[in-house]
């Protein structure tokens, strides 16, 4: 009888001994967990994984957009490295053959029957409502600094991390974004983007319903972006992003020699 | 007849189609899972586009002391064609292959000068463009082919391109003639390549006296602008070489900045001489021994409006084209050679001669100070698209305006106009053998 008092006195020692070490362990867990996400460039670069992360990347994007009462369909093969990019559309039929080489700042056209490559400037749209850094990966983390930070956003009813953004150098694409990253998924779920002079001229919603394998890891990966112009309310840019592959884009890619075959 | 050679075009493009289409779908049936990997890399790797021509031109021939009543150049009047352009593309590993067979039916039918009254048809098969090309590694490529190989960023004139005088920029629904190249390319980074190309046929440019040519091609790629060197040699009695240049930067997110230049040393041009001659004149290459360096240089821009449409605005210089002296002497012999073109006698003969080296002196622009002014506004109703041209020519005050409109209707189907209208009289840089030209057609792309 003592013994099996003593036994259980044992037993309840060991399961309180186990339950304080299960807290010390989930919570160090959850310290290092939170250490890893807590810093804003971390969280930044995490959500960059999700849409790209300026690593080399191929995919397929149905841009439909609607500008000024125009509805515009395009389907266009794109292959991205860091600022550079080569967009070969596919459909319609009209628009079949037709290449956008961005080099930098430089960009260069070319359609069949045309006998060489144009060159154009940045100004010139050629995407509807999309611009060259939305169709191409994106390297925020990379590419601009954290001009502020605040853990008490929302949006669609899903606690966010908002981050102010700023270009660090002149050829991004946007020159201030403010940006809204999921909490829960580490995800970014929208952007709005700013000109020079602090005007809000275009907002974006994101959704990722693809996975893609990531250092044997699953992750979600950005499905679809809709672009709204802030002005022209109805002027809607959706972006379908399919066919991903996350690999190496050699440098010949974007090289203008090969660019009329 | 004339339905005949319709039905055996259209038959031989859509033979061809369905070879290749059918090829790859019988393959994909009786694959086996071992060969599906490979299918599905070959299907990847294949494209294909086809566009059907139909247009319609009339010419207005100048009456001009260059072609004789229309009898020297034997322009029609009005002319329709139909053409069937399918491009054909595999890209399967390392190799590439792309080939451009195309199909042409034409008719012509004359209203004026010695012809009048004539009506021809004539059709043609032909391969207008194909390569092969072999990607060694990563960084070296090997090539041939036949190409209408162009560079550089200039609409006028591509100074830097010693293979082609014309880079068919004025002729948007015409398709420049290929040339034969082999070609070995190196990347070593994303900021250089260097190529070395070598012209060794003429392919089905009408170019007489081909002479292959050598050329060393160097570009640069940075962050807001490109530039490119070739060094060029051509084979031949006068051993041209030459150095060509282009160079562009993107000074603002509008607005875009260029030039392209060529040093050569002689001139193989065709220049009047006053001599003893029946006509007074002859056409010589009197620079040929000389050892001078002669350039041609073009500047330009565009800017592109927050509208979206541009305007580009180009100069050149061509100091081997005439200047008011050589031009005068140029006009004088054309006149001479006119009037004795229909007399019944030796001279006759030597007329036709000197207006054939007339004709093809061996220069794109006759004199020496160009400019041209460009409007390109696109989606205008949301579907036309304009582009209008002025070229004027510094020299002599002609000019030509050429004006091109786009319509589309669907997905599948375009509608173009054309028109060149040229000033200046006919002894002018534009005058001398269209007064003006129309030209309207369809277009269909599956």
């Amino acid at each position: 009888m003592f013994k099996q008092n003593l036994k259980t006195g044992d037993n309840m020692k060991y399961i309180i001994i186990m339950l304080l070490f299960s807290i010390v362990i989930i919570s160090g867990l959850n310290i290092s967990y939170a250490e890893t996400i807590k810093t804003p460039d971390e969280i930044l670069k995490i959500a960059d994984l999700s849409r790209g992360s300026g690593t080399g990347l191929e995919w397929t994007i149905k841009i439909k957009s609607i500008e000024g009462g125009k509805k515009q369909k395009n389907t266009l093969k794109l292959k991205a490295s860091n600022f550079n990019s080569l967009a070969e559309f596919l459909a319609p039929a009209k628009v079949k053959g037709r290449k956008l080489l961005m080099r930098d700042r430089n960009m260069w056209f070319v359609k069949p029957g045309l006998s060489k490559p144009v060159p154009i400037s940045p100004r010139q749209k050629l995407l509807g409502g999309a611009s060259n850094g939305d169709i191409a990966s994106t390297n925020y983390a990379g590419d601009y600094n954290i001009t502020n930070f605040s853990e008490d956003g929302n949006f669609n009813n899903q606690p966010c991390f908002i981050f102010d953004l700023k270009a660090n150098s002149k050829k991004i694409t946007y020159d201030k974004i403010r940006y809204w990253i999921s909490k829960d998924k580490l995800i970014g779920v929208k952007a709005e983007f700013f000109t020079i002079s602090g005007k809000l001229f275009k907002t974006a919603t994101f959704e990722y319903n693809n996975k893609i394998k990531l250092n044997n890891e699953s992750r979600l990966f950005v499905s679809k972006m809709i672009i709204t112009n802030a002005v022209f309310k109805n002027d809607i840019t959706t972006m379908h992003y399919s066919k991903i592959k996350i690999k190496k884009i050699p440098n010949s890619t974007f090289n203008i020699n090969l660019l009329m075959q | 007849m004339i339905y005949r050679y319709i039905y055996i075009i259209s038959l031989f493009i859509v033979t061809l189609i369905i070879m290749v289409n059918t090829c790859i779908s019988l393959a994909g049936e009786n694959a086996n899972d071992v060969s599906n990997e490979l299918l599905s890399e070959l299907q990847d790797g294949y494209e294909f586009r086809v566009s059907v021509l139909l247009y319609a031109t009339m010419n207005e021939p100048a009456d001009s002391t260059q072609n004789p009543d229309n009898d020297f150049l034997k322009l029609n009047d009005y002319s329709e064609i139909l053409e069937l352009r399918p491009d054909f593309k595999l890209s399967f590993r390392d190799f590439f292959f792309s080939i451009k067979p195309r199909a042409e039916l034409s008719f012509e039918q004359f209203r004026t000068g010695t012809q009048k009254g004539e009506k021809n048809h004539d059709n043609e098969i032909f391969i207008n463009e194909y390569l092969f090309q072999y990607q060694a590694t990563d960084k070296w490529f090997l090539s041939f082919g036949r190409e209408f190989l162009q560079w550089g960023p200039s609409f006028l004139f591509s100074p830097s391109n010693p293979f082609f005088l014309d880079n068919g920029k004025s002729r948007p629904n015409q398709e420049g003639d290929g040339k034969e190249f082999a070609k070995v390319l190196w990347i070593p980074d994303i900021n250089w390549a260097c190529s070395i190309i070598v012209n060794t046929g003429n392919g089905r440019s009408s170019d007489a006296g081909f002479n292959k040519t050598y050329a060393l091609k160097t570009d640069y790629s940075g962050d807001s602008a490109y530039a490119s060197i070739i060094f060029s040699h051509q084979e031949g009695d006068n051993h041209i070489e030459r150095i060509g240049l282009f160079s562009g930067f993107t000074a603002t997110d509008a607005m875009i900045l260029y030039g392209e230049a060529s040093f050569k040393k002689g001139s193989d041009v065709l220049y009047p001489v006053a001599d003893n001659s029946p006509l007074n004149y002859s056409m010589n290459s009197v620079e040929q021994d000389d050892h001078s360096i002669y350039s041609s240089f073009l500047l330009g821009g565009t800017y592109t409006f927050e509208s979206g449409s541009s305007m580009t605005f180009e100069y050149l210089y061509n100091q081997m084209g005439y200047n008011d002296k050589e031009a005068s002497d140029y006009y004088k012999l054309r006149k001479n050679a006119h009037d004795a073109y229909n007399i019944q006698s030796p001279i006759a003969g030597l007329s036709r001669q000197t207006l054939g080296q007339r004709y093809d002196n061996g220069l794109m622009f006759l004199r020496q100070n160009y400019f041209m002014l460009q409007y390109i506004k696109d989606d205008v109703f949301d579907i036309f698209d304009i582009t209008l041209r002025w070229t004027q020519c510094i020299d002599d005050k002609s000019a030509q305006l050429v004006s091109l409109v786009d319509f589309f209707a669907g997905d599948n189907t375009r509608l173009f106009a054309q028109g060149i209208l040229n000033t200046g009289g006919h002894e002018s840089a534009f005058g001398s053998i269209l007064d003006y030209q129309a030209m309207i057609g369809i277009e269909y792309v599956f």
